[in-house]
């Protein structure tokens, strides 16, 4: 009679040998099955009765998804159970890719960075997730196992609405990739939440740059949090920051340009309206922050 | 030399606490470590609905679940089911006054007035099976117009939520000292605002609970309850149950926190599971959840201020008219105690001769309002202090130039207010000197050196940095008693009984201290037990800052007894005067000749003798029990300053530097007084830039997790806090303590208020309303 998971719905632990058999057995127990890696969003969502999945299938084991690779040719890969303190501790990762973990860090607490994961951060789909930007605006791209084995998904177009993405059912993200990034860039994760750490964000600005042949001297690429259904990208903001010389002018209309494609709601953490201002407010600051590290 | 008035050894030492080891280690009992064999678990049907009207209720399904073992409703209760007792008095001590009593009742009947309202109560083998049950009950309600707003609960056309009174006007007080408008008639300047103070919650990291043990064999009764009121508890349920007091045995164990809430009594889970385990002849544990603490654990704060003062040119105060609105919720079983305190702290630390006060008590479709660590006081303080910020800038002065010209003189104490306070007795201020302690917190914060070198130079580079300096006073340590029995026993070690509960003050080390100085011991020998009333029955409990003055007294007034006590057997048997002898080591002895001595435990030993006579009249043992009631609540008082930035494309803020002085009288451990302050300073900066109960329309809370409802961090703290003194002992008891359990929230938010202002000064904010947050200050500051 006790129950050992108080608070939890009940639910079966299914731990496969292979990605194929864990490919299988989502497929098979669509709607009732969900991978787990970290289990930071997992649990806390079955506790609150949003998830009733009868099965967690723990693919956190099997081959690759713990490792970190990176290849002066090819670039960086991170698996999929990778947690977020190992991302921040990778050399590779500090060295090539920083704003990888400077965003990391933003994430709750250290002691929650010890089980979440990129992937799950992705996978999640939060329009609020804070690795999430980073990953858009390197090129990351996700490797899937599914019912037909391996493929790579794009995070272009990945993310359909909050909690929504294009992966089907047997699909595992087994670890994403990114190419090798172009000589001289630099990034700028902000996150704003309403205290000074583990808030979630209410709004996050992540830019990136490298030098390039464009009237700026620079290719510019954005990603918003928590202003919209799914992560942002403001186009518009990008090629004012790539098609212009950079003055203060050029970083304030591209500050704005952020602004008006954002469409974020109002709710218990923060209203539309400052969320907008924000936005703006913290674009500016990160490009600048992101030209002041490009020199 | 009087060897009686040796030096004091322990009290106003830093001495670590007694407590810590085991509550460090895991060793603690909490109520939730309390596990009895077969024992069973509860879950509570809430209301969804603010406000809504039951037609029908179904618990068929819920009983047919395998593993339940009970569900009642209202209508299973029969006599037991009524509201639950007035805990403080009415207020007929003010003439005129009107007070409507409507206490909460332990399952709603036939309406539910507020979100998280009980329902139904399922019993089954475990929790998990008793909550997936609430699934299974259905009820039919009839949604009603939510009363949320105050304003909007006093219109006529408002809904009702107790159907049998005309309007939701729960009480209505005024007072009077002076004459206002004579003054106002007098005054150079007057100054009219409205000012608002919203809700938060108590958010103890230890939900409340209870396991209940109905041993039927023995026809004992025994409660584990996080209650800061032990032994009044066990007064009510003995009386509700039919039993004698000494069937029922209440304990409060180690509580992670209390904050007010859980003086609350006859909550409707610790009422109703003694019914259900003396029904069942089972055990039944409940613990509440984190959701369920948000919708059904009481709340504090909310209150509209219309506010008037009146001042000379040379700012000072003439006169000061407060008239409000303060919300009760959804009952009052807690009397006016909240809007007491609000009505004797608007005053703040100054002598204001002319004063009304009006407040409109309001019931509403929410969680009811109870004391939280402030209890009123945070709301009158940031109602005076707001008004002289602004009464200061109107006529060119400095913050502490205002103050110093109206503060309470020290030569002016004991100094009545002619109102009446939350116990219904003349307000009395005993002693203090408030402007050394503002004097000190301007010391410490280098007050005049920002402002002149410091400010200018960061705001040159482009720094929005502010300062801010308020005083405030706390109505401490009010009766009506407590009481303590001190043993020493055969090994040397002292045992202490007291009556309140104990939710992390330190009370393990604070009253060991006490004894340890009048017994001559070791602190560490010095064994405290609180909150057990088969150990000690008499008493109140823990609240309104009163511990350590009451119970600490107490304490101190049963140790001068057994003191005594030792000396007599020590002359007596060391045959020379008890003049002459000393307590130190754990032993009376010859103070001239230390060897010449007998321990504690061998005293003790011979006083309880086993056979051959005793002297008519003489008590066995080396004890004494003893009580303490002030003829009236002793004042404390302090001065808090801070610096802080604010980032004006964010409103982000970051506390520099905080300064807090206090004067609570004799401070028994700086350390424990340290937590307390940096503690409820934490509440105070919650409850100023972070912690918002948000109810809608319809009165949901909207922000029911601590994901949404964002609860003060370490790394939201100041980056360096200073703690400074000032010792004005009270006249009002011996050791001349007097209470601080609340002083570190109550000026926070009127400190954060001028700070703020003063830091954005170039945008001519004003700020009226509390809390405010990153988001609702950069709308205020650009609301064009």
């Amino acid at each position: 009679m006790h129950n050992p998971r108080p608070g939890l719905p009940e639910f079966d632990y299914v731990r496969p040998a292979s990605l194929s058999e864990a490919s299988r057995f989502l497929a098979e127990h669509q709607g009732e099955a969900r991978p787990f890696m970290g289990g930071t969003d997992t649990f806390v969502r079955m506790r609150d009765g949003f998830w009733k999945e009868k099965y967690i299938v723990d693919v956190k084991r099997l081959d690759g998804m713990g490792d970190i690779t990176f290849d002066p040719s090819t670039g960086l890969t991170i698996g999929a159970a990778v947690n977020m303190n190992r991302v921040i501790d990778s050399p590779e990762v500090q060295e090539h890719y920083p704003l990888l973990a400077e965003a990391a860090k933003t994430v709750a607490s250290f002691q929650l960075r010890s089980r979440a994961t990129i992937v799950g951060n992705i996978c999640n789909a939060s329009p609020a997730g804070d690795t999430i930007g980073a990953c858009i605006v390197m090129g990351g791209v996700l490797k899937v196992h599914g019912l037909d084995g391996e493929r790579e998904v794009p995070l272009t177009g990945f993310f359909v609405g909050p909690g929504k993405t294009v992966l089907k059912p047997g699909d595992i993200v087994t670890a994403i990739r990114f190419p090798v990034l172009p000589q001289g860039h630099a990034g700028r994760y902000i996150k704003l939440g309403r205290n000074a750490l583990s808030d979630l964000a209410i709004v996050g600005v992540t830019a990136f740059a490298y030098p390039d042949d464009t009237p700026s001297g620079y290719r510019f690429k954005l990603a918003l949090a928590s202003v919209a259904p799914v992560p942002l990208v403001p186009e518009k903001a990008e090629e004012i920051l790539t098609g212009k010389p950079i003055t203060d002018e050029t970083i304030a209309e591209a500050a704005q340009a952020a602004m008006d494609a954002c469409n974020p709601i109002d709710d218990v953490r923060g209203s539309a309206r400052y969320r907008k201002y924000m936005v703006r407010n913290l674009t500016r600051r990160a490009v600048t922050d992101v030209l002041n590290r490009l020199q | 030399m009087d060897v009686r008035t040796m030096t004091k050894k322990y009290v106003g030492q830093r001495i670590t606490r007694n407590e810590d080891p085991r509550l460090l280690t895991g060793q603690a009992l909490f109520t939730d470590d309390v596990h009895l064999p077969g024992m069973l678990h509860a879950a509570f049907l809430r209301s969804d609905y603010a406000h809504a009207r039951i037609k029908r209720i179904d618990t068929s399904k819920a009983l047919e679940r395998p593993g339940v073992v009970a569900v009642y409703t209202a209508a299973d209760m029969g006599d037991f089911w009524k509201p639950g007792p007035l805990l403080v008095p009415p207020p007929t001590a003010v003439p005129g006054a009107v007070f409507h009593k409507r206490t909460q009742i332990p399952l709603a009947k036939d309406k539910v007035r507020h979100m998280g309202e009980p329902i139904a109560v399922v019993i089954a083998e475990s929790r998990y099976i008793a909550e997936d049950a609430l699934e299974d009950i259905e009820v039919e309600f009839e949604p009603l117009p939510a009363v949320v707003g105050l304003e909007e609960a006093l219109s006529p056309d408002a809904a009702l939520v107790h159907d049998d009174l005309e309007s939701n006007l729960a009480a209505h007080v005024i007072q009077e000292k002076g004459n206002y408008e004579e003054a106002k008639a007098k005054a150079d300047v007057i100054l009219q605002r409205r000012i608002v103070v919203d809700r938060g919650a108590a958010a103890a990291m230890e939900n409340r609970g209870v396991v209940v043990n109905w041993d039927d064999k023995a026809q004992e009764l025994t409660v584990w309850d996080t209650t800061q009121a032990p032994i009044p508890l066990r007064n009510g349920l003995a009386a509700m149950l039919g039993l004698s007091e000494h069937q029922v045995r209440v304990i409060a164990p180690f509580v992670g926190g209390g904050f007010g809430p859980k003086i609350m009594m006859f909550q409707p889970e610790e009422v109703l599971l003694p019914w259900a385990s003396m029904r069942l002849k089972r055990p039944i544990k409940w613990i509440e959840d984190r959701r369920e603490n948000f919708l059904a654990t009481t709340q504090e704060r909310g209150q509209i201020h219309d506010v008037e003062i009146a001042l000379t040119k040379d700012g000072r105060i003439l006169g000061l008219k407060d008239v409000f609105i303060h919300d009760t919720g959804a009952y009052d079983p807690y009397g006016m105690t909240v809007p007491l305190n609000t009505q004797c702290h608007a005053v703040g630390a100054y002598d204001i001769a002319n004063y009304y006060t009006e407040v409109k008590m309001v019931f509403t479709n929410k969680m009811i309002v109870t004391p939280v660590r402030g209890a009123g006081r945070p709301q009158g303080i940031f109602v005076i202090e707001r008004m002289l910020d602004l009464a200061a800038k109107e006529l060119g002065l400095s913050p502490i130039e205002i103050r110093k010209r109206n503060f309470i003189p020290p030569d002016k104490f004991p100094y009545e207010h002619n109102i009446i306070d939350q116990a219904f007795a003349p307000l009395i201020f005993d002693s203090g000197n408030y402007p050394a302690v503002l004097e000190k917190a301007a010391a410490m914060i280098n007050y005049e050196y920002f402002v002149k070198e410091e400010q200018p130079r960061l705001r040159a580079e482009g720094k929005h940095v502010g300062i801010g300096i308020v005083s405030f006073i706390e109505t401490t340590g009010v009766g009506p008693y407590e009481g303590a029995r001190i043993t020493v026993g055969a090994s040397g070690k002292v045992n202490v009984v007291t009556g309140v509960g104990t939710q992390g003050q330190g009370h393990f080390t604070s009253f060991a201290q006490i004894v340890a100085d009048q017994l001559g011991v070791d602190v560490r020998d010095v064994h405290v037990v609180t909150g057990d009333t088969a150990q000690f029955h008499w008493g109140t409990g823990t609240f309104a800052s009163r511990g350590a003055v009451v119970a600490g007294n107490a304490i101190h007034a049963a140790a001068v007894k057994v003191r005594a006590k030792i000396l007599q057997w020590g002359s007596k048997l060391l045959d020379v005067p008890e003049e002459e002898l000393e307590l130190a080591d754990g032993k009376v002895r010859v103070a001239d000749m230390p060897e010449k001595a007998i321990s504690l435990g061998e005293l003790a030993v011979i006083a309880n003798p086993l056979r051959g006579t005793v002297e008519p009249g003489t008590e066995p043992g080396l004890e004494a029990t003893d009580y303490f009631g002030p003829q009236y609540g002793a004042t404390a008082n302090g001065a808090h300053a801070m610096i802080l930035e604010v980032d004006p494309e964010t409103m982000m803020v970051e506390i520099k530097k905080y300064v807090a002085v206090e004067d609570c009288g004799t401070v028994l451990n700086p350390l424990i007084l340290e937590g307390q302050i940096q503690g409820g300073l934490s509440m105070g900066l919650g409850n100023a830039y972070y912690e918002k109960l948000e109810y809608d329309n319809n009165g949901q809370l909207l922000n029911a997790s601590l994901m949404d409802y964002l609860l003060v961090r370490s790394t939201d703290m100041p980056k360096q806090i200073e703690l400074g003194h000032e010792e004005t002992k009270s006249p009002l008891n011996p050791i001349g303590s007097k209470g601080v359990g609340e002083a570190g929230a109550i000026p926070v938010p009127s400190l954060f208020a001028q700070a703020l202002e003063n830091a954005l000064a170039d945008y001519n904010l004003e700020i009226t309303e509390m809390p405010l947050s990153p988001n609702k200050l950069y709308e205020m500051v650009y609301k064009k």
